[in-house]
C-alpha cells in the first residue's frame, strides 16, 4: 500500500537513538542505581566499620582498665605477699573472675607469680596495648603500677579480644550483607518502577505507530494508573480523534474529486469524440453537397446518351457503366449524408427492435459462411423504440456483416442478445431509472487495435483493402443510434474479438395487437 | 406550345443535363446561374444552396412577384460546407421544409433520376 509507505518516510528519523539498553528508561535507571550502589555502600561500610571498631575498641579498653584500677584499688599486697599459695590463688581470681585469659603481679622489681607456667615474653615488652587488635595474637595486654608500703609493683593483665573481634566481624557482615541486600533493593525498585513507566509509553507508542501506519480504529489508551501517563493517553487519544476525523474528511474529499475527475475526463472524451464525428460529419455534409452536384449531371447526361446510342453501338456499355457508377456513388453520397444528419428526424414510428433483429437474422443466417456458429438471444419481453424499422435494419445487418467480416478466416461464433434493462439518467434533482433495451453483437474475430477503435465511427475510416468497404457503415450506424436518442459503445482486443453494445430507449406504447 | 421552364443552379453541367432533359421533353428551357437574373418564366426549378444567392430568398421574390408561379425547389443537401459549420445550421431536410413554408410547390434531392425530373415537372403543369 503505497499510501502507508509514503506516511511511514514521514515519521522524522534524524538523529534517532541507538537502541540499546543504555537507552531505555529501565537501562538508564539501573546503570544510575548500579553507579550510586557502586559509590554509596562502600563508603557507608567503611564508615560504619571504623565507627563499630572504634566503639568496640573502647568500651573494651575502658573496661580493661577500670578492671585493673579497681584490682589494684582493692589489692590487700599483704594478704597477696603471705604465701606463694595465696599469690597464686589472687591470680587465679582474677583470671576467672575478670575475663583475662593471664594475670601476673610484680612488687619490688620480682615477678611473684603468674597465672600460667611460663611467662608470656610480651609482658615487660610490650608494655601496654593502645587498641584492642593491636597485637595480632588475640590479646590485649595491660599493665597497672601501684605502690604500696613504700615499694612499686605492677599487676599485668592480659586480656582475651577474641569474642570482642568475633562479634566485630559479626557486626561487619551483618553490615555487608545489609548493604548488598538495599543495593540489590535499590535497582530492583529502579528498574520495576521504570517499568512501570515505561510499559504504558510502550503501548502508548505502539498504538500511535499503528495509528501512523493507517489503521486509524487503534484506540490509544495506556495500562497504567500514574496520572501523568494517563493524562499523556488522554490527550493523545483525543489527538488521534481529531486526526482520524481529519484523515476520513481528507480521503473522502480526495475519492470524491478523483471520481469527479475520472468523470469529467469521461465526459470530455465523449464530448471530443462526439465533437470531432460532429465536425468530419459536417465536412461530410459538404462534399456529399458537391458530389451530388456533380453526379446529377452524370446521371441526366449518361441517361439522355443512352437515348441517343444505338442498341448495337460499342459504347452504348461505356455509357451504362458510366450511369451505373454514377448510382453506386450516389447510393454512398446518401450514405454519407444519413451520417452528416443524425438529427435530422427520419419516420420515426414504435418498432419492436426484437422483431428487426429476428427479421435481420432471418435474412443473414443463410449468408453466414458454414464455419461461424450463430447464437441468439432475443428477448421479445423488451418495450418497444422510436425510430424507423430499415434504419434499425441496416444497423443490424451492418454490425453483422463487420462482425462477420472479422472473422472470415479465423471462423468462430457470433453472439447476438437483445435484452431490456435501464440507465439511469441525470436530471436536476438527481438521477432517473429509464428503461432500455440492450442490443449486443460480438465475435471472437481479429479484433481491433485502440487506435483503430478511436476512430471506427469516423466516415471513411475503413480497415479494410480498397474495394471491400467504403468505411461508412459504422459512421452511418453510429449516426442512426443517435437520432434514435440511443449510445453505441465497443470493447474489442486483438484476436479477441469485438463487442458492440447499442442502448435504445423504450417509449411506454401498448403492445401491437396481433395482426 | 409547351410551357417554358426556367432553371436556376450555380453549376453550369446541372443547368445543362436539366436543359437537354427538358428540351428533349418538349419543354423551352432558360437557365440562369442566380436569382437574379430576372428571368421570367412561369415554371421554375431554382437550387436552394448557391454561392452568391440564397435559394429561400429567390422562391420568395418569385412567390411575391408572381403568385401563380409554380416552383421547383432541389438541393445536394448536407450543410453547404464545414466553414460554414454551426450546431443548428440547416439540413438537407430542413432545407426542403423551409423551401416548402416558403412557397415551392415540389421539392427534388439531388441526385435524381431523368424520369424523376420529367414526372415531377410535367405533375406540376397538369396540376
Amino acid at each position: 500500500m503505497p499510501a502507508a509507505r509514503a506516511r511511514r518516510e514521514r515519521i522524522p528519523a534524524d538523529s534517532p537513538p541507538v537502541p540499546s539498553f543504555q537507552n531505555t528508561l529501565v537501562g538508564r535507571l539501573a546503570i544510575l542505581q548500579f553507579a550510586i550502589h557502586l559509590i554509596l555502600p562502600p563508603v557507608l561500610y567503611y564508615r560504619l566499620d571504623a565507627v563499630i571498631r572504634r566503639s568496640a575498641s573502647e568500651t573494651f579498653t575502658h573496661h580493661a582498665h577500670a578492671y585493673a584500677t579497681a584490682l589494684v584499688h582493692d589489692l590487700e599486697l599483704a594478704d597477696v605477699l603471705q604465701s606463694p599459695n595465696r599469690t597464686v590463688a589472687f591470680l587465679d581470681a582474677i583470671v576467672q573472675g575478670g575475663g583475662c585469659s593471664y594475670s601476673a603481679i610484680e612488687y619490688r622489681g620480682r615477678l611473684l607469680g603468674s597465672s600460667a607456667a611460663e611467662t608470656p615474653s610480651w609482658i615487660r615488652r610490650r608494655g601496654n596495648d593502645e587498641t584492642l587488635a593491636e597485637s595480632g595474637d588475640g590479646i590485649y595486654a595491660l599493665s597497672e603500677r601501684f605502690v604500696k608500703a613504700g615499694a612499686e609493683g605492677a599487676i599485668y593483665l592480659g586480656f582475651d579480644t577474641r569474642p570482642t573481634l568475633n562479634q566485630v566481624r559479626e557486626a561487619r557482615y551483618q553490615i555487608i550483607v545489609a548493604l548488598i541486600v538495599y543495593a540489590l533493593a535499590s535497582v530492583a525498585a529502579a528498574v520495576i518502577f521504570a517499568r512501570l513507566v515505561s510499559r504504558p509509553l510502550t503501548q502508548l507508542q505502539k498504538a500511535s505507530r499503528r495509528v501512523a501506519m493507517g489503521d486509524p480504529a487503534e484506540h490509544l489508551g495506556a495500562d497504567s494508573t500514574m496520572i501523568e501517563i494517563v493524562n499523556l493517553a488522554k490527550d493523545l487519544e483525543f489527538m488521534r480523534g481529531e486526526l482520524v476525523g481529519t484523515s476520513a474528511r481528507l480521503r473522502a474529499e480526495m475519492s470524491e474529486r478523483e471520481s469527479e475527475q475520472a468523470q469529467r475526463e469521461v465526459l470530455e472524451n465523449h464530448l471530443r469524440h462526439e465533437q470531432r464525428l460532429a465536425t468530419v460529419g459536417t465536412f461530410a455534409g459538404g462534399l456529399a453537397h458537391e458530389f451530388n452536384n456533380i453526379l446529377l449531371p452524370m446521371l441526366l447526361f449518361s441517361e439522355q446518351a443512352l437515348d441517343d446510342i444505338p442498341h448495337d453501338h460499342p459504347a452504348r456499355n461505356n455509357v451504362e457503366s458510366i450511369l451505373d457508377a454514377a448510382l453506386r456513388a450516389s447510393s454512398v453520397v446518401s450514405k454519407l449524408l444519413a451520417f452528416s444528419r443524425p438529427h435530422e428526424k427520419h419516420q420515426m414510428e414504435p418498432i419492436d427492435p426484437a422483431a428487426v433483429v429476428a427479421e435481420a437474422l432471418g435474412l443473414f443466417s443463410a449468408l453466414i459462411p458454414a464455419n461461424i456458429e450463430l447464437l441468439s438471444d432475443v428477448s421479445a419481453a423488451g418495450g418497444r423504440v422510436l425510430g424507423d424499422p430499415t434504419l434499425l435494419n441496416q444497423v443490424v445487418l451492418n454490425l453483422i456483416s463487420n462482425a462477420v467480416f472479422a472473422m472470415r478466416e479465423t471462423g468462430g461464433t457470433l453472439w447476438i442478445s437483445l435484452t431490456p434493462g435501464e440507465r439511469s439518467l441525470p436530471e436536476p434533482s438527481g438521477t432517473r431509472l429509464s428503461p432500455i433495451v440492450e442490443l449486443r453483437i460480438k465475435d471472437n474475430g481479429k479484433g481491433m487495435t485502440r487506435d483503430t477503435l478511436e476512430r471506427i465511427f469516423e466516415p471513411f475510416f475503413t480497415t479494410r483493402e480498397v474495394g471491400e468497404g467504403t468505411g461508412l457503415g459504422l459512421s452511418v450506424v453510429h449516426g442512426i443510434v443517435k437520432s434514435m436518442g440511443g449510445s453505441i459503445s465497443v470493447s474489442s482486443e486483438i484476436d479477441a474479438g469485438t463487442e458492440f453494445v447499442i442502448v435504445l430507449p423504450t417509449i411506454d406504447v401498448p403492445p401491437l395487437p396481433p395482426e | 406550345m409547351m410551357p417554358s421552364v426556367l432553371v436556376i443552379d450555380d453549376e453550369l453541367a446541372v443547368r445543362e443535363s436539366m436543359r437537354q432533359v427538358l428540351t428533349r421533353t418538349g419543354f423551352e428551357v432558360v437557365t440562369a446561374d442566380n436569382g437574379v437574373a430576372g428571368v421570367e418564366a412561369y415554371f421554375v426549378i431554382v437550387d436552394i444552396i448557391m454561392p452568391r444567392s440564397d435559394g429561400i430568398a429567390v422562391i420568395k421574390q418569385i412567390r411575391a412577384r408572381y403568385p401563380k408561379a409554380r416552383i421547383i425547389a432541389m438541393t445536394g443537401g448536407g450543410n453547404f460546407w464545414p466553414l460554414g459549420y454551426k450546431p443548428n445550421t440547416l439540413v438537407t431536410d430542413a432545407y426542403l421544409t423551409l423551401a416548402s413554408q416558403s412557397g415551392a410547390d415540389a421539392l427534388m434531392k439531388k441526385p435524381f433520376r431523368r424520369q424523376n425530373l420529367i414526372e415531377t415537372v410535367r405533375g406540376l403543369v397538369e396540376s
